[in-house]
């Protein structure tokens, strides 16, 4: 792969993807009582 | 809230077990067709790795917003579109009926999109499409004829298509009859997880092809230049706001099912960035395999034909399947994967048709089930099983998603903003019941920018088809005025009548200080 589609999909991979998993760890903290 | 009536004889609301259920619901609901065969042509057509910027920026700035409007009014509310929106004012029921029935319409052929992937898991087995899979697709399979080509109506049905739509639609009901928790829930836990780990499987098969990489490097490589047009911009909110389902009721029944004191808006953010990680998925399996097709070839990825849509998926696909080895394996979770994606979205599209009939005439799931299914698969079976099917479905797909959907949309999003007590009332509820708070900026992203958006998308597509008729010439102008703007009018006709028939039971505002009851 060239450099530039590299850089593309790893900042993707990171922006998409960290964007579940830091919801989901937000999400995971919440303590409604509705939630589980 | 205004309050607009009056008594009320409370009874049971179903609500979803908990939050993973619902949470599996929404995403399953948003994860579509759409994600694997529309995303990853929009985005490579669109600037490549380019894309990615006005993709994550109209993520922000209208999906998710517009999701957590959606979970608002649902949650708030406590009720399907019709109900939801009387209690926001009694003049926004018949929005909620336009809803209902532009969700009646599109899942009328979606269901039939669902049965051609069926019918595709059994021919991979054999790979029975041959050397020529759009000869197969067209005349073998859908047996499109020549006439049916150039736009007449044929009743004349497809054995192929009919006996997978009937299976489809007879699982579909009997889930949705079941009730929320004994039917949607319990089916969303089982096919999406499947999902998953069957189109990782794909994945991680199409990233070993030999040719891969190019076909990565043809979906990422960014164009810059391509940030310059506004095309690639508007492209990049339709494809977030089509992919997430927002705006036509869907997540707003949804969440109506949601327990009172529940996560809005981290289970908002948790399903708008699922649903992209799925699309980035899917451009990644898709684009790999395309760059196996282009190697095998010896062409470039640029050069490969039928990159999106269905030809995508019952064209190009069968014929990766046929050049790999291991291709009946691939093929076969190639066309489940469809398969559950397309009926996880279906189930949503059905919950708020039973939702708002239930609601309106205190009908059980059952009942309500029978009542929409009955005439949906019979719309379904002699508009879409025949051998005119196709065209059929090409122009009302069209027409509802360009213009019944964007409608919706528009008119959602203005109401909130000016009804009852506002977004700013919304936001209260949003930050009353969840842990993150929403910011004041979001009655300007969901009462502003959204509708300025749509309604340049709209303004856009109604002076197009104006100019323009769809099909560039093979559609014969009554069958475009029949089953493309008739579909429109007829979810306006309908919804007129929906909203004057009266209601079992009064409606009371202010539903969600009676928990569990509407």
């Amino acid at each position: 792969m060239n450099a530039p589609a590299v850089v593309m999909m790893t900042v993707t991979i990171l922006l998409v993807w960290g964007g579940l998993v830091a919801s989901l760890m937000a999400l995971r903290g919440s303590s409604h009582p509705d939630d589980k | 809230m205004t309050a607009h009536t009056e008594t009320q004889a409370p009874r049971r609301r179903e609500t979803w077990s908990g939050q993973t259920a619902f949470l599996l619901a929404a995403i399953g609901s948003a994860v579509g067709l759409g994600n694997i065969w529309r995303f990853p042509g929009v985005a490579y057509s669109n600037g490549g790795g380019a894309f990615l910027v006005p993709y994550l920026i109209a993520l922000l700035a209208i999906g998710i917003p517009v999701l957590l409007l959606d979970y608002a009014l649902g949650h708030h509310f406590r009720g399907s579109p019709p109900l939801a929106l009387r209690r926001l004012t009694s003049k926004a029921e018949y929005l909620g009926w336009f809803q209902v029935m532009v969700c009646f319409v599109i899942f009328t052929y979606y269901a039939v999109v669902i049965a051609w992937a069926a019918g595709y898991v059994v021919y991979s087995v054999t790979m029975a499409w041959g050397s020529d899979p759009k000869t197969f697709f067209l005349k073998d399979f859908l047996q499109v004829t020549e006439v049916a080509a150039e736009a007449s109506l044929s009743f004349t049905p497809v054995a192929s298509v009919m006996i997978p739509l009937v299976a489809i639609w007879l699982l579909v009901l009997l889930i949705v009859g079941l009730g929320l928790t004994a039917g949607v829930e319990l089916a969303n836990k089982i096919f999406l997880p499947l999902l998953v780990i069957l189109f990782i499987a794909i994945v991680v098969r199409a990233l070993f092809l030999p040719g891969a990489m190019e076909g990565l490097n043809a979906f990422f490589t960014p164009t810059w230049e391509a940030l310059a047009d506004p095309q690639v911009w508007l492209a990049a909110f339709a494809q977030i706001f089509y992919s997430l389902s927002v705006a036509f009721g869907i997540m707003l029944t949804y969440a109506s099912y949601l327990k009172p004191k529940s996560n809005l808006t981290g289970t908002g953010l948790v399903a708008g960035f699922a649903n992209s990680s799925f699309e980035i998925l899917a451009g990644i399996g898709v684009f790999a395999a395309l760059g196996f097709m282009a190697h095998q070839e010896g062409v470039t990825v640029g050069e490969l034909e039928g990159l999106s849509g269905p030809i995508l998926s019952f064209v190009t696909f069968p014929k990766i399947i046929s050049m790999m080895p291991g291709g009946p394996l691939f093929g076969v979770l190639f066309f489940t994967s469809l398969v559950l994606a397309g009926v996880t979205s279906l189930l949503s599209l059905l919950q708020v048709v039973s939702g708002g009939l239930q609601d309106k005439f205190g009908f059980s799931p059952t009942s309500a089930s029978f009542i929409m299914g009955v005439p949906a698969m019979g719309v379904s079976v002699v508009l879409f099983g025949t051998q005119s099917g196709l065209t059929t479905l090409d122009i009302v797909d069209n027409f509802i998603n360009s213009l019944g959907v964007v409608i919706c949309a528009i008119a959602l999003t203005l109401t909130a903003a000016f009804a009852g007590s506002r977004l700013k009332g919304l936001r209260a509820h949003l930050n009353s019941t969840s842990t993150l708070s929403v910011h004041a900026m979001w009655d300007v992203l969901v009462g502003v920018i959204t509708p300025a958006v749509l309604g340049f998308m709209l303004f856009t597509a109604v002076l197009d088809l104006i100019q323009n008729p769809y099909g560039n010439g093979d559609y014969a102008t009554w069958y475009l005025n029949v089953f493309g703007w008739g579909c429109v009018v007829f979810c306006v006709v309908s919804a007129a009548v929906l909203t004057a028939l009266p209601w079992k039971k009064p409606v009371t505002a202010n539903a969600h200080v009676q928990e569990g009851t509407d």
